[in-house]
């Protein structure tokens, strides 16, 4: 009895039924945007201010350090996106002969995705830190004599620690959905190939990689917005002096002087663009390709 | 054509939530304002009634083991078997986040039953929720145990400047002190102010650095050194001047980018808070850590968060000291346990603990000794001659002792910090 003939109708039934969903999620999801948007733009009645302005912008435009920091995020992203990938491609590809025989590697190759990356980073700090345990034991094996010969890994100028971490957490999440592709759709085409007389790259160049592909595009693009847009990994793992465009808002925000509001608003919201213009690059290369191949 | 329209239609229902959720927001605030004026009117045992069988949700920096141990357990322990009441700390790393949150709600108009009943809170905190009206009191003078403490005093009664006018009501009192190792420098070796710390730290490349500003004692580090600089606090107690404190800050600027590359990791970067700080000390990546405790380091060194070794001292040219404060915003659900905490931390006996290492966690006293007598007096005489080594002396440390500047001077030292020392190359 929910179903109706008539289309609209039906898409009236459920819409209806997304009603109470959506008006949790979407309703203060577009609340926080909206107000976001409005603070960054001078309006804060709270100290008593009912003026709409963009200096806020125009001064973080011509801010060295929000362009610093800005080409910060966006390489760490970039860096660890790619990274991840590549490793993550090279696993699934491994590991997709073995998956047959058991749950056991595929448990194996899960593990971490339920961690926190906030226990991730820790984890990273406790280790690789000049006073960590991978210290420790070279001090303890003669190769150091001061936590301050040890390299640099966490809190460096570079990200590297960041980088680490994000790695670290994110190759199982793309060769997850990597290896469900391999395992399901391509086996058949490949097959296929090698009956017509295919060569190994050929098969990879037309049947594997193809069908990887939009997958490998979707979760990378996932993981790109998430790591571009996450607060907590840098505030552990990054340097005071080289701050993450969202630790760069978190600070403003912090500042007991309300004046700063704006200016934490502001960068959120060029965050929140930036998280846009990913997510239509989603919408067009990850899910239009699915839904071309449907 | 399907895809556009159910898309169409999201947005639609997306919208309608929007609206619905915005007009759901407002509620006057006039029936609360009636209630916290009975409250502050009413008699101690009206405000006891009324906070029996309450919940405190207390917003504190959680920093220190030793200072939620004690809170939880001794605070806790007693307001549940005295008074029925139910402690729950919060922690946080930065009280603006507490701060935060009150005015979040006074902005979406949530002018009762809000989520911060007691802040742990002080200076430029204070003034941020005062600036905005968002404080429940006065209450401070309401408490009976106000007795105890001296609001002559313009240490207690004025906080970085600012009249607290019983907005907040005093729990505690620190001050600025160095730790060293003395299994790593000898006493006569300490630098004793900022020109012998310049020299110590060229002497001695990559053992010396503070904690980032905002971090709170950071902050402090940096306030000292632009004191001694500009020739003394005393110029500072006038309201702020833009062009001034520029001149006179850019000295302090100067003098931290001239030691910048003999600091830990060449000043690249800091550590981002005072635990940390106190982290790479214990590793023997630095030589010196900051402390704010008046009773010392005996606490840390006993639970071993400092070696046995560590001493605290002070610079000659002084170091910053100031109470610290609760208050209540004007929206807590619970405003009357939330009295009743504040009253219980003042009881002198509870004082008394909190002062002592051993027990508390050697924070200095916010009553008034002089105020007390019979046994507590003589608790307190006792503890002042209790000092040892692992403590700088009451007098020493008064002696010493510089006032914290103006509100208004702490963000800008803050925004001078980050743009003319930790981003300049």
């Amino acid at each position: 009895m929910f179903y109706s003939k008539s289309k609209s109708i039906r898409l009236l039934i459920s819409a209806g039924m997304l009603f109470p969903a959506l008006f949790i999620v979407g309703g203060s999801f577009i609340a926080g945007l909206i107000i976001c948007g409005i603070q960054s733009l001078d309006y804060f009645p709270l100290i008593g201010k009912r003026t709409l302005s963009l200096h806020v912008y125009i001064g973080i435009f011509q801010s060295a350090v929000f362009y610093r920091s800005l080409i910060f995020s966006l390489g760490i992203s970039l860096v660890a996106t790619v990274l991840a990938a590549l490793i993550a491609v090279i696993l699934a590809l491994w590991l997709r002969k073995y998956v047959s025989q058991g749950g056991w590697l595929h448990f194996l190759l899960q593990f971490n995705l339920p961690i926190p990356h906030v226990v991730g980073a820790i984890a990273i700090l406790i280790l690789f830190g000049q006073s960590g345990l991978i210290s420790r034991l070279a001090y303890w094996a003669g190769i150091i004599q001061q936590p301050s010969q040890f390299p640099i890994w966490v809190t460096d100028q570079f990200g590297i620690g960041i980088v680490l971490e994000y790695v670290w957490k994110e190759v199982p999440f793309i060769a997850v959905s990597v290896l469900s592709i391999l395992k399901s759709w391509t086996v058949p085409y490949e097959k296929q190939l090698q009956l017509l007389g295919a060569n190994r790259w050929q098969r990879w160049r037309f049947a594997t990689f193809p069908f990887m592909l939009p997958a490998l595009l979707s979760s990378s693009i996932i993981v790109f917005a998430y790591t571009f847009g996450s607060f907590e990994v840098p505030y552990i793992l990054g340097s005071v002096s080289m701050p993450t465009l969202p630790i760069l808002a978190y600070q403003a925000y912090l500042n007991p002087d309300l004046s700063y509001r704006p200016e934490a608003m502001a960068i959120n919201t060029i965050i929140t663009i930036i998280s846009m213009i990913l997510i239509i690059l989603y919408i067009k290369w990850g899910g239009g390709y699915a839904a071309k191949r449907q | 054509m399907k895809y556009k329209r159910s898309v169409a239609g999201i947005i639609l229902l997306c919208i309608v939530s929007l609206i619905t959720a915005a007009c759901s927001g407002k509620h006057s605030g006039d029936q609360g304002k009636v209630a916290d004026e009975s409250l502050l009117s009413s008699s101690w045992d009206q405000v006891l009634a009324e906070a029996k069988g309450q919940t405190v949700n207390w917003y504190m920096w959680g920093g220190s083991d030793a200072i939620n141990e004690f809170v939880d357990t001794k605070y806790g322990t007693l307001l549940k078997e005295q008074y029925n009441i139910t402690l729950r700390r919060v922690p946080i790393s930065d009280t603006a986040e507490a701060v935060n949150k009150v005015l979040n709600e006074k902005q979406a108009g949530k002018n009762e039953g809000g989520s911060v009943d007691l802040i742990w809170i002080n200076g430029e905190n204070f003034a941020t929720l005062k600036q905005a009206d968002a404080l429940f009191g006065p209450f401070a003078t309401k408490l009976p145990n106000a007795k105890y403490v001296d609001y002559d005093n313009p240490a207690v009664a004025k906080d970085f400047g600012l009249e607290t006018e019983g907005y907040e009501s005093v729990w505690g009192s620190a001050q600025f002190q160095f730790v060293y190792d003395s299994k790593r420098i000898q006493p006569d070796e300490l630098p004793h102010n900022y020109q012998e710390l310049k020299s110590w730290v060229k002497k001695h490349p990559g053992r010396f650095t503070y904690a980032a500003p905002p971090d709170f004692t950071g902050t402090r580090f940096v306030k000292q050194l632009f004191y001694e600089l500009s020739g003394g606090y005393e110029k500072w107690s006038k309201p702020f001047n833009q062009q001034e404190f520029n001149t006179e800050a850019s000295k302090a600027w100067d003098y931290l980018n001239e030691i910048k590359p003999s600091l830990w990791r060449d000043g690249e970067t800091y550590p981002k808070t005072v635990a940390e700080l106190t982290t790479l000390f214990n590793n023997n990546e630095v030589d010196f850590a900051f402390k704010q405790d008046i009773g010392g380091i005996a606490t840390e060194i006993g639970k071993g968060k400092l070696p046995k070794t560590a001493r605290p001292y002070l610079f000659d040219s002084g170091t910053i000291g100031d109470h610290h404060n609760v208050a209540i915003p004007y929206n807590a659900a619970h405003k009357a346990a939330a009295m009743v905490v504040a009253n219980l931390i003042l009881d002198p006996k509870l004082q008394h603990e909190k002062a002592d290492p051993t027990k508390g966690w050697g924070d200095g006293i916010g009553i008034d000794p002089s105020r007390l007598d019979g046994e507590n007096k003589k608790l307190f005489d006792e503890l002042k001659s209790k000092t040892r080594e692992t403590a700088v002396s009451a007098d020493e440390l008064l002696k010493h002792k510089l006032p914290d500047i103006q509100a208004a001077y702490t963000p800008a030292l803050e925004e001078g910090w980050k743009n003319h020392v930790l981003f300049q190359k």
